[in-house]
């Protein structure tokens, strides 16, 4: 990211992704901090992380959930990455 | 004294009105913990060998965990514990609320309850006064009027646990309702209470409990407490509690849908978590001591009247609302409030109304036999086979038999689409796209139920994670709410890895039963269990890992399979089979459009299931298994899986 306008992210995982991504990214944890290119999108974060969109459940941007991959990303966003839950 | 336990088994003859107090042994302590350990325990000693789910002599056990009631999160579980009128083999059944902390602060963490009282009646366990009282005046009442009702005659604090009409008319899928609208709603303990002429069970303790290191305790209770609150999912999850998951299932081709006849739907933005908020609740409802609280307290308005109700929770929302398909979330809940009052399941119910539903688009039952033409997407449908169900009229006598019993009184082969395992009806989650749950709720103790397993999320990610990396770019992906998202069938081996996951899921869920806690904290929000030792220690004094509670989980789990041997008559591997839709009909249409599980696979997965489970080729546990973890032999096999 030489030279590119960066910005730094805060991204906290759920119990649930972690799980099921402990073999493929032993290297996530609860809570992380991310330096990331100025101009990306929510969809271009999972990218980044490799996490499928299909697993996920709720995302949330600063406090509001997040409906559209396609949103930019906030510089200094909180973003909470929840996976899938069992009802009832 | 045994730390953490308040110390007597209370046993109640309802025949003889003989009620008797014992010490709770050390023995039962080691050897099951608490809670469901301690029901499965019980209920395989004590009650008599091929007994009737009905006669008088099948015993019902209610017992809490050494964690329950204490200052910790979630601490108010309550487990029922009986031989199932849905499976005819073991059953149990477990709720929040303040029930059983109650029980357990009067001082039993076990009540045994046998026999049949002549009169209706209702038992009242007040600190050492326990009496069997006449309760002919509160026969007939819904669950909830006879609650509100006996608090009027006893007071605030008591805690009552009723049945409602289902429950005395013996319907196979009734409940035990406690606190206006939580429920021990699987498995029919509710129908057996009935056969015993018990409409409410009362409780009120005012005593405390031994605990081993207070100051601990109250230490670690608080840090846990503040740990949940802490996790990326508090926030979020508890305005809408399990209802949030709705955009997720659909959005995968999971949600059931007509009777399981599809598995997505087109309105899920009117049955889901932000429908709830908006239209709907009220307040958030928890149970004792818990910091998220689940329940969402709402007002239901439809044309068939209006209704104050609890609910609904996702298990609803998905049995009641889409597979009957319900489209509105106001009738989901008149349809949660009718199952409340009238004392039934919302899962098997949900199941047998939309059978019934089918049956008659299908013309194997009549207008006449069912008292109206009925159709899917119907509130006045769903409301009459409700109604005509916990009456026994018409064809509801026969559908209160439960969805197996009624598919073999109906016939034509409508057992095609009766979606139960071992009897009990089927739960909010499509699986011929996520083989492990499939197994999951194949190989449950008590029949289908999600509570016991719960993998389709791993089902999902291990399809993502064979494709090699190639999962769907969420670049390329505009929104991640609305759409559908297509998984490929899972590729067999990898099938075959999910045999590890479903047996630690069977091990992990149940271990929170055990030891009486609520096990959403972790489920739902992440809490580690590792946290659960700590807390164990300072109730117990018991220096106790995660992984040895889990070997208690997995004990009981070869009890109650041992259990169903022992009562059910040929019981075996065709009692793991999931019913014929799931393995000859494709899901015709949405994001699992064409996936289903070949007999093939299904038979292969049952193979390396109980070959990891120390069972034989027909899923007999062999006796060195029972013997290896200190069970009774006598049901055992003396085959190997070779």
């Amino acid at each position: 990211m030489t030279g590119a306008a960066v910005m730094m992210v805060t991204v906290e995982l759920s119990a649930s992704i972690l799980s099921m991504y402990k073999e493929k990214r032993p290297d996530f944890r609860e809570k992380m901090s991310l330096t990331l290119p100025q101009d990306i999108t929510v969809g271009g974060l999972l990218d980044d992380l490799g996490i499928d969109p299909r697993l996920i459940s709720i995302l949330i941007i600063n406090d509001e959930r997040c409906l559209m991959l396609n949103e930019p990303l906030p510089d200094g966003a909180e973003v909470k990455i929840l996976g899938p839950l069992a009802g009832g | 004294m045994i730390y953490g336990y308040a110390g007597q088994i209370l046993r109640i003859d309802l025949t003889s009105g003989k009620i008797t107090k014992e010490p709770l042994k050390q023995e039962l302590v080691d050897g099951y913990l608490g809670g469901r350990g301690f029901t499965a325990k019980i209920l395989y000693d004590e009650n008599p060998p091929n007994v009737e789910p009905f006669d008088p002599e099948n015993i019902i056990v209610i017992a809490m965990g050494p964690l329950s009631g204490h200052y910790l999160p979630a601490s108010g579980k309550t487990h029922f514990c009986t031989k199932s009128p849905a499976s005819g083999g073991y059953g149990d059944s477990n709720m929040g609320g303040h029930f059983g902390v109650n029980m357990k602060y009067a001082g039993y963490d076990v009540t045994i309850i046998s026999g049949q009282a002549a009169e209706p009646s209702y038992i009242l366990i007040d600190d050492d006064e326990v009496s069997i009282r006449p309760a002919g005046q509160y026969w007939g009442m819904s669950s909830t009027a006879v609650e509100s009702s006996l608090k009027r005659e006893l007071g605030e604090d008591y805690q009552v646990a009723a049945i409602g009409p289902a429950g005395e008319k013996l319907v196979r899928f009734a409940c035990i309702s406690h606190d206006y609208g939580r429920q021990a709603g699987r498995t029919g303990v509710g129908a057996v209470l009935g056969s015993k002429n018990i409409k409410a069970l009362v409780t009120h303790g005012t005593g405390s409990i031994p605990v081993y290191d207070p100051a601990g305790l109250f230490e670690h209770g608080q840090k846990t407490f503040d740990v949940i609150r802490a996790k990326p999912g508090f926030a979020v999850w508890t305005p809408t509690g399990t209802a949030g998951i709705v955009d997720w299932v659909n959005s995968v081709g999971a949600i059931p849908t007509n009777n399981f006849q599809r598995s997505f739907i087109d309105y899920a933005e009117k049955i889901n978590g932000a429908r709830l908020v908006e239209d709907l609740k009220l307040l958030d409802k928890g149970c004792f001591a818990c910091p998220n609280p689940c329940g969402k307290y709402g007002y239901a308005k439809t044309i068939l009247g209006n209704a104050y109700v609890e609910g609904p929770e996702y298990e609803t929302l998905a049995m009641l609302g889409s597979n009957c398909g319900l489209q509105d979330i106001n009738e989901i809940a008149y349809a949660n409030y009718l199952c409340d009052e009238l004392g039934m399941d919302t899962c098997s119910a949900g199941v047998v109304v939309s059978f019934a539903i089918e049956c008659f688009e299908k013309k194997l039952v009549s207008e006449e036999q069912l008292g109206m033409a009925v159709r899917f997407g119907d509130l006045p449908s769903v409301a009459h086979i409700l109604e005509s169900i916990a009456k026994r009229d018409g064809l509801g006598d026969v559908l209160a038999e439960g969805v197996k019993r009624a598919a073999g009184i109906i016939g034509q082969n409508s057992d095609h689409f009766a979606i139960h395992v071992k009897g009990l009806e089927w739960t909010g989650y499509e699986s011929r796209n996520g083989p492990g749950m499939m197994l999951g709720y194949m190989t449950s103790d008590i029949g289908a139920h999600h509570a016991r397993c719960w993998v389709l999320a791993d089902d999902f990610a291990a399809t993502s994670a064979a494709s090699g990396g190639d999962f769907v770019k969420a670049e390329s992906a505009s929104a991640l709410v609305g759409q559908s998202f297509e998984f490929k069938p899972m590729p067999k081996a990898v099938s075959w890895d999910m045999v590890p996951k479903v047996i630690a899921s069977q091990s992990m869920r149940p271990a929170y039963d055990i030891m009486g806690v609520c096990r959403l904290q972790t489920m739902e929000l992440g809490l580690e269990p590792e946290y659960y030792e700590d807390l164990l220690y300072c109730t117990t004094g018991r220096k106790l890992t995660w992984d040895d509670v889990l070997k208690y989980s997995e004990k009981v789990w070869q009890l109650t399979r041992a259990y169903n041997c022992r009562e059910i008559d040929d019981f075996g591997r065709k009692y793991d089979y999931p019913p014929p839709r799931f393995y000859k009909d494709a899901i015709p249409e949405g994001p699992s459009k064409g996936h289903f599980l070949d007999l093939e696979l299904i038979e292969d997965m049952l193979d390396k299931y109980y070959e990891a489970r120390g069972w034989d080729k027909n899923g007999i546990p062999t006796k060195e298994t029972l013997a290896r973890f200190g069970l009774p032999t006598e049901a055992g096999s003396t085959g190997g899986n070779a």
